[in-house]
This record gives C-alpha cells, structure tokens and sequence, in this order.
C-alpha cells in the first residue's frame, strides 16, 4: 500500500493533537511516580529519576500510629457505590419512560412531554438551595439518599431515550400485541434488546455524571465517611496542595477507573452518542 | 461501666514509663484527670454500649488528632472519630453542618467564630464555674465569651509574628528583623537592594492577618456604633492600610494570593522572600520538614509596629460541644481530656499549637525555648476581634478591597470607604435586629 | 383506560413525580426565598425572616462584585464558546479526511479528556499552569518567551482557565461534528474540486450547509453551558485572584453556601435561569426552523 504525503502528513497532524489531549493525562500519571518534592524543579522532570509508588501508599494505606489517613479508599467506596445507584436509578425512571413517551398513547403525554421539554433548560444549580432546606426538613442531608435526590429528576434521560426509541418500528410492537403479550411483556422482551446501545449509553453516562459531580454532594455531604472522591481530592488539595506528587497520585486514583470503564465501554458509547453513524 | 475505670487503673499499673527527652504524653499525663473522667462517665451514662463521639478538628492540629485519642479511649471505652477540616473550608462547613443538622458532638472552633454560633444556637455552653475555664493565660477566657458568658473552652492560643531567614537577613546586615515599621521598611528595601528578583517579605493578598494586625495596633476600633457599622475610614485604620500597600508599591512582598502560591516553605526555602509572617502553626510545619529548612536558618521576632513591636490579632482555639450532641457527657469529658495541660502541651510537641494552660507554660522548655517564648510575648500583645457573627463576612469583604487597592483598583483613601461601604451592608441585619433589641 | 394508557402511566409517573419533587418544587421555592432576606439569622429564628420583595434584586445591581462575576462570566462566554467550537471543529474536520489513518485510536485519545473527573483534572492543570515548575511555562521558555503567571494574574487567568475548559470538553462537540461531516455528500465535495473550488470554497459551499444544524445547535448549548461555569474556577483559583474568576454560579455558591444568605442567592440563581431560558428559547427557535423535534 502507498502512502501518500498528504496521509502522513494529516495523520501526524491529528496525532499531534492526540498527543496534546492525553499529555496532561501522562504527565500526572509521571508526577505521581516522583519522590515527593522532586517535581518542583525546573525544567520539569520528564521521567522520575526513581520511580516510587510511595506517594499512593501515603494517599492509600492507613498511616502508622492512626495518624493523617486522607481518608480516600472509602471515598472510592463510596464514589462506587453512589455512581452504580444513580446509574440503576436513572435506568429504572427514564428507559420506562423514554420509552412510553415515544410509543404508547396515553392521558396527558403531549402535555408532560411539554413540561419535560420546559424543565430541561432549569438549571440544576436554581433548585439547588431550597432543595437543600427541603432534605434537612426530612433528615437527609449527609446521607447516600440526599446525593441521590436530584437524579430522581431524570429530564435529560427520558428526552434522549425518547428520541432513540422513535426509530423503532411501531409494525413490532403492534405484532406483539397481536400475539398478546401484556405491555411490561412488549418492553422488556422486544424493546428493551433494540434499544440495548443507547441503555448502555446512558448508564455510562450517568456513571460518568455521578462519578464527577462535585457541587451537590459538596454540600449535601458533612461526614467524610461519606464523600465522594471529587469531594475528597479537593479536601486534601485545599490542604495539601502544595504536595504536587501527592496531589497527582489523588488526580489518578479519581479518574482512573472512569478512564478504564470507558475504554473498556467505548464503541458502545461512541455509537449511543452518534446514533451509529461512526464507523470505526 | 465501673469496667472501664478498673481497666484503665490496671492499664496504668502495666504501662511501663519510657524517657524522652522531650516530655511526652506518658511522663506528664496526669493519671487523676483520667481517672476523674472514667468515673464521671460511670456516673453519667448507664447505657451497655458507648455511642462514639464525632469531633471536627481543624489544619494540623485535625490531622494529628487521631494521636492524642488512644489514651482518652482506654480511659472511657469511648471511640472518638475525628474529621479533619482544611482551615480555608472549616467556617462554611459548620455553617452547612448547622444547617443541614449534621453538626458533630464537639468542634474545634476559631474563637473568633463563637459569637455567630452562638446566635445560631449551635454550641452549648460549658458549666458557669467549670473547672475548666480555670487556669488560663490571661485572655483566653475573655477570647470565648459571648456577652459575658464562656461558650466554650480555649483549648490554644495563638498570633502572627515573623518567621524569618538568617541568612538572607544577615547578608542585608541585620542580626533580626527591625521592630519599628520605618526602620523595617529600611531593611526590606535593603534586602530587595540586593536581589531585585526576589522580596523581602510574603504578605498573600487572601491572608488578613497581616493588614489586621497593623490595623490593631492602631488602637482603633475596627467597628463602631454598637458595632453596627464599620469604622475602617478612621484615622488609624488608613495609616494601616498606607502601611500595607506600601510594601507592595515598593515590591518589598509579592503580589500573589495562597491559592497559586504554591508550596510556601519550599519558596522560602529557595530564598524567594525572606521574612515570612505567621502563626504557630508553622513551628509545626517547619518541625516536620527539618530537611527543607534546618532549625538554624530561621527564628522568630515579633511583628513591627509604627513605635516598636507591635500587636498582632489574637487567633486562638476553642472546643465546643454541639447543640446537636447525642452524649453531652463524654462530649465534656473529651474536652476536659484534650484541654488537659499535659494534654495541650503534646499538642504543641506535635503541631505547635500553643497551650492556653497556665500549668503547660511552667512545663520544661515552654518558657525558655526562644520560639514559643516569642509567641507567649505576641499573645500577651494580641488584640481580640470584636465580638459580632458577622466577623469571619467581613474580615473577608474587607481583605478583598486590600487586594484589589493593591492591585491598583484603589487609592487608600478611596480603598477605606469601599470598606465601610461593603462593611455596612453586610452588618444591615445586625441593625435591623438591634432597634429589635435581638442583636448579640 | 385502555391496558396501553395504563402501562404508559405506569411508565412515566414514576420520574414525572420525581421531577415534581427535586425540581419543580425547589424552583418554585428558589423564587420564593428570592424576596426573602433568608440568611443565618433566619436560619436560627424563623422570626428573623423579613419579606424584602425586589430588594435583594435592587442590592445585587448595585453590588460591584456581582456586575464583576456577570462581566467574567460574559468573557469566559465570549472567548470560550467560539473557541471550544473551533477547536472541536477544527479537529473533527482533520480527523475525518479521508486519508488519515488509524482513526478509532485518535479517537479514543481525542475523546479522552471529555471522560476524566473534572476535580482531578484541575488538580492536574493548576500543576501543569504552575508560574515555577509548570510544563507551559516550560514550552513557552524553549521559544524564549519569558514564564507567565498563568493563574496569578488577573489578566491571564480567565484564559488559563479556558484553555483547562476547552482541553476537557472539545472532545463531545468534536463527536457530534464528526458524525455531522460523515453526512457531507461526497459526490458533491468531489464535483466542486473538478471545478476548481479551493479547500475554503469547498468548505463554506459544501461542508458548511451540512453540518450547520449541527454546528448551531452545539453553539447554543455551549452558551448555557458555559453561563454555568463553577467548579473550575472553585477549584483551581478560588475566584482570585482579585475575583478575576468569579463567575455568576461561583457568586451564588459564595452567597449560599459560604454566607448562608439564601435569599440572595436565590435572586442570582433566577437571574440564572431567566438569562439560560433567553438562550434557550434561541435555540427552540433555531430547532422548530430546523425541525430537530
């Protein structure tokens, strides 16, 4: 095969900025390896001299005598489990309903779509005060359940499986009908396998969003028994920020596994994103 | 119950005394003040199972914390969970742990914080006589009360003085840092004389501290009216104010703020400024990081003053217990154990938070180590902060127009007004509730 | 009711009576407590609470800071949209030349950044913006131009931040224009390069029409996007220096969440929503003459 200079030359070009986008990425994953206080010379170091792992055993592992414990691995805990609950949350309210807005007629659907439609340019910061006031009033500030709260709205997850549910042909649902099977039967049994992708598109989606939200559960988390890694990191860095290796090491232990979950989930959800249109 | 204290007697026997040199907690700890709290507990709770105790401490002083409790546990069976908060996000979060009812059973506080806790309700105060406002320097007291009523229970004391570098000083030709601000000005544009590139001094432009303690030592008020308004266009407050930005007109201190400044001590360390103004917990810090900076290099002098050393504002600690405590008893107990003079004393070999305990200064090396002897000097020349909830707010607003005055957005003069003008807006309330007679 | 009306009910009431609850109530709350002076005092003692009508709007017009976040906010708008767009396209038009190789690779780096935690990664670029030690400052002295204070000063720090923003967030919009562009007519592309039209020509007749929706439509939500800028700047600069990055949300939070003044904050947070529901209805209009629902 001839390769043309034009072909080189884009593909260097395109590569360039790949290298761009991934080169703060390589460049924490590099500082985190460096005995602490070897980064801050100038010029930066490239490599570390003796690459380390110690700045993750001063973040990870609990410190002799009981002392400063940064407290991450139950934040990764915790960041874990909240991220899976939104995640069944947001598919358990908005695939149902996604899919009702798009194919079945009932009382009121022109009308809620609307309200839907309007709710969506809310933002989410507006509701956040009184929200606040409202889960003390019921106890529920500092708890998994006072993060979880605002996802019960799920205005962005009904619209967008909504418009993927549209392309399904209504001749397959009328013929399962016609076979007789109950509507739950319809969804979960013929639906649910076309829709497979865009479900799994927003359930990375919503992990992603769970994972990264920072500002809510800022505020509706007290305890550090109970924060979230974002919450955490920007704890120790208020604290701390001045320790640059530790901080990388922070930096990777928070986005690393979103990082592996979407390689791993990728042509899923390119082709949710793109509707299939990407060819790989 | 009575397990526990039997327990703790037959831990006291087995335990053998080690020696250090400095003194630690095993030599100085009194064995009646745990004994005395093992008993109280047994008094005070008949449940089978100890609820544990959340406590909030704040800097290095919550980091360390988990060290000083495993004596407090053997003693009362009571595990204690410490949260340490960054001192730049202690006040807001108390305010949203007061707000969402998710405050802990004690909190470590910044005296200076009572006075708006108070009004919210948040604290509840300790025993009129207790014995455990006894025994404190001069002032301490003072720093916790509340319209004539402690609130809490000083646990350090502290101020702002001068960390400087030998070294750099001696090159300028100065054995220690000048006391008198003209003639410490002198020294600075000494050392700027030399190394242009680099600053005498690191005023960061989100600490008050520095422009606060000029302003005290002016003897001006820094509200007036029943601290209703401010009063930051008096006279004293704009010599201050002058002071301040010449130090920077003259490039004498960097214009930087704390959250792009970096690591501090390794700036200093790289001769970036020489004199670093600040409070106790940098012994602590420059305690642990001996290999950046040897003890040799620096020392401490008090901060300048238009006529010779000057005040600084006053910046101690307190613990309280919540009005949310689910154990007021082993709250209190906790407290009269960490207020301990033995107690308070290790707090200072570890972070160098200084004791308010009268009995803690008289221990070994308190007094004669020329460090801590400094800062007993500077806290006995502090000035309180006046004593209104809306304090933290202003002293916010009012460093704000400093650093925008400094960047060349004011003149001193039109910087002072600003001041009044933000200050005033934000003590509105506070009027409105005073002429209803609701004010603290 | 037919089985098909109950079962659509039954799907959709659940997330409907959630949104009634942790939406629709709140922001009719937040307009309330908005002519409320709802504060700490009030917090303590509900008697403390006084009805101020428009005045906390009053105040908020006549308090510099807030003007200073709305004008900040204007520019981190201004500056950034059109460069978070161009950089998208400009990336999406390179990658989708035919001739490039191993595209799902560059794909997968180009996109990466999109998926990574914003905290950690602010955490990351304050380190690479560092004035001493940072990598920029270090490629700007192997062309010899001397180091900035990226963060520290007022004049630079609105860009640094934006550079952060784009790097993070080019990777989505560069998707969608990626899968636009796979919609230009090739045979057309193809005919006007027999004509002789330059690239330009090409571009602005041919690829410029067919992913115009598309390019419209990420404008516009790039605008709301970027009026709601906060963590950012909360978490790399904490608004300085000299509030040079306060945006309006960060002023909200300081309000609420620092001061407790909620009927305040409440006032930014409607003033928020009136300005994101102007630039919606922009886009509304843009997507009935476009008929994208």
């Amino acid at each position: 095969m001839v390769v043309s200079a034009g072909s080189l030359l884009r593909t260097a070009l395109v590569a360039l900025f790949a290298l761009i986008a991934v080169l703060p990425l390589l460049w924490m994953v590099n500082v985190s390896l460096m005995a602490p206080g070897t980064a801050a010379t100038f010029p930066p170091p490239f490599w570390p001299a003796h690459p380390t792992l110690a700045n993750y055993r001063e973040l990870l592992l609990p410190h002799p005598g009981g002392l400063t414990s940064y407290h991450i691995l139950p934040a990764l805990g915790n960041s874990a489990v909240l991220a899976s609950l939104t995640t069944v949350l947001s598919l358990l309210l908005c695939v149902p309903a996604g899919y009702a807005f798009a194919k079945l007629r009932f009382w009121g659907r022109a009308r809620m779509l609307q309200a839907l439609l309007a709710l969506a340019v809310v933002p989410a910061q507006v509701a956040m005060l009184p929200l606040f006031l409202m889960l003390k009033s019921v106890g529920l500030v500092n708890t998994y359940a006072g993060v979880l709260a605002p996802w019960l709205a799920g205005v962005y997850g009904v619209l967008f499986i909504r418009q993927a549910t549209l392309a399904v042909p209504d001749e397959m649902l009328d013929a399962a009908r016609i076979d007789g099977a109950s509507e739950a039967r319809i969804f979960l049994s013929v639906v649910l396998p076309l829709l497979r992708p865009v479900v799994v598109t927003l359930a990375l989606f919503a992990f992603l969003a769970s994972w990264s939200d920072f500002l809510w559960p800022l505020i509706a988390i007290t305890d550090q028994q109970h924060y979230t890694l974002p919450v955490a990191l920007a704890a120790i860095s208020r604290e701390h920020g001045g320790d640059t290796e530790l901080m990388m090491s922070g930096a990777v232990v928070t986005t690393l596994p979103v990082l592996l979950l979407f390689l791993a989930l990728q042509r899923y959800y390119f082709t949710g994103i793109l509707g299939g249109s990407i060819k790989g | 119950m009575l397990l526990a204290s039997q327990e703790w007697g037959h831990t006291l026997v087995e335990v053998p005394y080690r020696k250090y040199d400095i003194p630690t907690f095993d030599t100085l700890i009194q064995r009646r003040t745990l004994l005395t709290l093992g008993a109280g507990l047994a008094l005070g709770g008949c449940g089978a199972a100890v609820p544990g105790l959340r406590w909030w401490a704040i800097g290095a002083l919550g980091e360390n914390a988990p060290e000083l409790l495993p004596a407090f546990r053997t003693a009362t069976g009571v595990a204690v969970e410490v949260q340490a908060l960054p001192w730049t996000g202690a006040h807001e979060k108390l305010l949203t742990g007061f707000a969402g009812n998710s405050l802990p059973d004690v909190m470590m506080l910044n005296s200076a914080w009572l006075p708006e806790l108070t009004l919210i309700g948040a604290v509840a105060p300790p025993a009129a006589r207790s014995s455990l406002l006894a025994d404190h320097v001069a002032g301490a007291v003072a720093s916790v009360e509340v319209a004539g009523r402690a609130m809490a229970v000083p646990w350090t004391a502290d101020s702002w003085v001068q960390f400087y570098r030998r070294d750099l000083l001696a090159a300028a030709g100065y054995a220690a840092p000048p006391l008198v601000w003209s003639e410490w000005m002198q020294m600075a544009r000494a050392i700027k004389r030399r190394q242009p590139d680099r600053f005498a001094t690191l005023h960061l432009l989100d600490w008050p501290e520095p422009l606060f303690a000029f302003a005290a030592q002016q003897g001006v008020p820094f509200l007036r009216d029943h601290a209703t308004r401010g009063n930051f266009s008096s006279d004293g407050f704009r010599t201050a104010l002058g002071f301040y930005k010449g130090i920077f007109d003259e490039r004498l201190a960097p214009v930087t703020t704390g959250a792009e400044a970096g690591d501090t001590y390794v700036a200093w360390r790289h001769g970036r400024f020489a004199i670093l103004p600040s409070n106790a917990t940098s012994i602590g810090d420059l305690r642990r990081r001996t290999t950046l900076l040897p003890h040799d290099l620096w020392d401490v002098a008090l901060t300048p003053g238009p006529r010779g050393a000057g005040a600084a504002m006053a910046r101690g600690t307190s613990l309280a217990v919540s009005h949310a405590a689910r154990d007021p008893a082993a709250a209190w107990a906790l407290i009269r154990y960490l207020c301990d003079p033995a107690i308070q004393r290790r707090v200072y070999d570890i972070t160098g938070d200084l004791p308010t305990r009268r009995s803690a200064w008289r221990m070994p090396e308190m007094r004669t180590n020329p460090v801590s002897a400094t800062f007993a000097t500077q806290i006995a020349h502090s000035v309180a902060p006046p004593a209104v909830p809306e304090w933290e707010r202003i002293v916010a607003e009012v460093q704000l127009v400093a650093e925008h005055m400094v960047r060349g957005d004011y003149g001193v003069e039109a910087a002072t007004v600003e001041m009044d003008k933000r200050v005033d807006r934000i003590l509105e309330k506070r009027r409105w509730l005073a002429e209803r007679g609701r004010a603290a | 009711m037919t089985r098909q009306a109950r079962a659509g009910l039954g799907f959709v009431l659940p997330v409907m009576i959630g949104t009634v609850l942790v939406l629709v109530i709140p922001t009719i709350g937040a307009a309330l407590l908005s002519v409320t002076d709802f504060d700490i005092y009030a917090l303590a003692d509900i008697a403390n609470l006084r009805f101020v009508g428009a005045g906390n709007y009053a105040e908020l017009l006549r308090m510099p800071l807030f003007w200073r976040s709305v004008a900040n906010t204007a520019l981190f708008t201004a500056i950034g949209v059109p460069a978070a767009i161009a950089t998208s396209l400009g990336v999406a038009l390179l990658i989708s030349s035919a001739t490039v190789r191993w595209k799902p690779v560059w794909r997968v780096l180009l996109f990466a950044p999109y998926v990574t935690t914003l905290v950690a990664t602010a955490v990351v670029w304050r380190y690479m913006f560092d004035r001493h030690n940072g990598l920029l400052n270090y490629a700007l002295s192997l062309i010899s131009i001397a180091p900035v204070d990226w963060l520290g000063d007022p004049r630079t720090s609105i860009p640094a931040t934006l550079i952060f923003i784009v790097w993070k967030a080019f990777g989505y919009n560069m998707l969608v224009f990626i899968a636009a562009l796979s919609t230009v007519p090739q045979e057309l592309a193809e005919a006007a390069r027999l004509d002789g039209a330059g690239a330009w020509a090409r571009f602005r007749h041919v690829t410029l029409p067919a992913i115009g929706p598309a390019l419209l439509l990420a404008a516009v939500l790039s605008v709301a996007n970027f009026i709601q800028i906060f963590t950012e700047p909360y978490v790399m600069t904490h608004g300085g220096p000299a509030q040079s990055t306060v945006t309006v949300l960060y002023f909200m939070f300081d309000q609420g969440f620092t001061w407790w003044n909620l009927g305040m904050a409440s006032a930014v947070a409607m003033i928020v929503f009136v300005v994101i529901l102007l630039v919606t209805a922009v886009q509304a209009r843009l997507g009935k003459r476009n008929e994208w629902w």
